[in-house]
């Protein structure tokens, strides 16, 4: 408990110190010079990061200028020719300003950029003071190789690979209420059937609501409580209730510096499972001993590459606690995660995730290290069925998942098992 | 004698001293070519014109040439930028600029076409003196943006505005100058912007925004100022600034499908761990991409 404690305490201390660095890192962001600008024409990151200097600074018709040629090149940029119709609007030319915001009124705001389209006397797309709905549906199928290995080593044979067809969903709304805070919830689930190996079916059910909050004009705060209800085998197994904070602040036009802190309340319920020549087993008594906390701190940049592709890195702690008699149920960690996001061309994306984790179980034996990748290309299938207002891709993914465990369990255990696997997904993936 | 001497000793030395400069000022890197759009030539001394490239630096005296629908956005050293629209003629003949200088000056010439013009540092220097001119008037301009059109434009321009004034017949040079802003209602520290228009003897002052003088041919006398309707700045605006492209739908083409990361909250954490191992093993990164 002691050294949970230390972990803590380090990671509190972290946390600190990269908030601080962050926020010291966006007092120093370097200034980019006029010689510098012209020496690198097209260059819209440094435009952009130019054009905010120059607001700063009051040089008002330089910022101008840098907007315009950055949507010469790239008319599609919003958050350009927001600032540009911001600009217009406070240096007096009403008619161009008009112009800019009739564009953007046929434009997808975001929640932010919508709160301050209002502002300057535009309705936003979903003409609703702002609001909007959002949501993403997919279903598709995927192949484990060896997803049965998960499971604990029995004193049998499974079958180890796997198809299963998975379905998933979110939808919500967010509406800004004042200049500086909107409100936003929604629901989701999602569900995984297994053809074999039924034992692994889950499904997960839930529910959100927050609100955001504008602190200035490079930061965001947003706060949320959260509800998530968890089925495995159809049985229910676990509920969480807990809230996040999430904080956001702009390095430079192309940095920002993310930082979450979450905490979780969970209940555990026994379940019961249709085991191979067992039949129905239930799994009594240890399952409730699990309830306990869990809490995740975590903090981060998320990098603009360009204007098509972003770069997220995580680092992370986790702490879950567990009934004190059964400290090998709790654990904390350290986890590194992220994640990149990349349009190519006008119709396709490409998308990669990786995480590594680090726990350390309470009951002082058991330690794990588990790596996550996936990589995934999404393609748009606008050519084929055309729905209003819905983004249809058909997303072909490729994940692998390794696990292992120290001590390493004696080939047939009651214990952990060394685990990989590898699998092949295809999802129709509708955006809203 | 000795006054003589040192007359011409002195006269020599600021000769020698101005001789280079002179020189030089027929050379000299006044901007490059910030931004691109179709066929635009640069005709710089003695060379054939070539197409313009991004970052190519434009000189003092270089004669610009847009095709049909092209658009050159050229940014000098004081940070003025000067967009060429399509079928635009255009030389820069003077650009004196020392930022520690107090009498800094520019002057442009436009035969024809379309044009916008934004002020920098030049315009900011007290004894500033900006000058766009038309083959048949002459436009000061005072710390703004300003638009402006040539020739058989500006004809159709001024007439869609409902302005084109009785009893002149316009020529080929016809000029039409807008003022844009910053306007007298600006929330910023801008200085107010305005343009002086001369022609046949008589100067017109435009500083409300959206408002624009016409001069229909040599020797005739710009008209009152005059407001341009939305139809005549959108068209302006479409071959000089920038319109988001249309789909086949006629919508706008989606941006950059990036994560609001205000939006992510919607996401479960997975962390749970089943009697049997960790039943949902595709984690996902906690706060990240859950």
């Amino acid at each position: 408990m002691k050294i949970t404690y230390l972990r803590s305490t380090i990671a509190s201390l972290l946390l600190g110190t990269s908030l601080n660095l962050a926020f010291t890192g966006f007092a120093n962001a370097q200034a980019i010079s006029f010689e510098e600008l012209i020496a690198n024409p097209g260059n819209v990151s440094m435009e952009l990061q130019f054009a905010r200097q120059q607001e700063r600074t009051q040089n008002y018709l330089s910022a101008l200028s840098a907007y315009e040629r950055v949507l010469l090149n790239y008319a599609e940029n919003d958050e350009a020719r927001l600032r540009y119709a911001e600009l217009l609007t406070r240096l007096d030319d009403p008619q161009a300003a008009r112009r800019e915001i009739e564009i953007l009124e046929k434009r997808e705001l975001t929640a932010d950029q919508s709160r301050r389209f209002i502002a300057i006397g535009g309705t936003p797309v979903s003409s609703d003071g702002g609001g909007g709905f959002f949501g993403e549906v997919s279903a598709g199928v995927r192949y484990d190789n060896n997803i049965g290995a998960a499971l604990i080593e029995f004193p049998f044979e499974v079958d180890e690979d796997d198809f299963a067809g998975t379905l998933s969903a979110t939808a919500g709304y967010a509406t800004p209420v004042s200049d500086s805070l909107s409100v936003h919830l929604g629901v989701h689930g999602n569900t995984v059937r297994h053809e074999e190996i039924s034992v692994l079916d889950y499904g997960t059910w839930g529910g959100f609501a927050g609100f955001g909050l504008q602190t200035g004009d490079t930061g965001k705060l947003s706060f949320d409580l959260v509800y998530n209800n968890t089925n495995i085998n159809n049985n229910r197994y676990q509920r969480q209730i807990g809230g996040r904070i999430k904080g956001i602040a702009d390095v430079s036009d192309t940095v920002q510096w993310v930082v979450n802190a979450a905490y979780f309340d969970q209940d555990f319920e026994d379940i019961a499972f249709q085991l191979p020549f067992f039949g129905t087993v239930t799994v009594a008594g240890d399952e409730g001993l699990r309830s306990g906390g869990y809490l995740n701190l975590a903090t981060g940049p998320r990098i603009k590459l360009g204007e098509s592709a972003e770069l997220g890195i995580l680092v992370g702690f986790d702490d879950k606690s567990a009934d004190a008699t059964r400290p090998d149920f709790a654990y904390d960690g350290w986890y590194i995660g992220a994640d990149f996001n990349s349009m190519v061309g006008e119709k396709s994306y490409i998308k990669a995730e990786a995480l590594y984790r680090d726990l350390s179980y309470d009951d002082g034996i058991r330690e794990d290290q588990r790596l996550y990748g996936r990589a995934a290309l999404g393609v748009s299938l606008d050519s084929v069925i055309s729905l209003e207002g819905i983004d249809l891709f058909l997303e072909t993914g490729v994940a692998y998942l390794q696990r292992k465990s120290d001590p390493s369990p004696p080939p047939i255990s009651t214990g952990f098992p060394d685990y990989e696997n590898l699998s092949l997904d295809s999802r129709i993936v509708a955006k809203f | 004698m000795k006054t003589f001497k040192t007359t011409v000793l002195i006269g020599s030395a600021i000769l020698a001293l101005c001789l280079p400069s002179l020189a030089q000022a027929q050379n000299s890197k006044i901007g490059v070519n910030s931004a691109i759009k179709g066929d635009v030539t640069v005709q710089s001394g003695e060379m054939a014109a070539a197409q313009a490239i991004v970052s190519e630096p434009i000189f003092l005296g270089d004669n610009v040439n847009s095709a049909k629908s092209s658009t050159l956005q050229i940014l000098l050293m004081d940070e003025t930028t000067f967009t060429v629209g399509p079928s635009c003629e255009l030389t820069i003949d003077k650009f004196v600029y020392n930022p520690n200088s107090n009498s800094n000056s520019m002057s442009a010439k436009v035969k024809n076409g379309a044009f916008r013009f934004m002020s920098g540092n030049v315009s900011r220097s007290q004894n500033s003196s900006v000058e766009i001119d038309s083959p048949i008037a002459s436009m000061g301009v005072r710390g703004t943006i300003v638009e402006g059109a040539i020739g058989a434009e500006a004809v159709r321009l001024t007439r869609m505005a409902g302005a084109l004034p009785a009893g002149v017949t316009p020529d080929e040079n016809a000029s039409l100058f807008i003022l844009r802003g910053p306007g007298p209602n600006r929330a910023t520290g801008a200085r107010q912007g305005a343009i002086d228009v001369t022609s046949g003897g008589t100067t017109v002052s435009v500083t409300e925004p959206g408002y624009a003088t016409f001069v229909g041919a040599a020797g005739v006398q710009p008209t009152p100022p005059f407001p341009i309707p939305d139809k005549v700045h959108e068209e302006l605006s479409d071959v000089l600034r920038t319109t988001a492209k249309r789909n086949k739908s006629g919508g706008e083409d989606p941006e950059i499908d990036l994560p609001d990361p205000l939006l992510e909250l919607d996401k479960p954490i997975y962390d749970f761990e089943g009697p049997f191992g960790p039943v949902n093993p595709f984690e996902c990164i906690p706060g990240l991409t859950c």
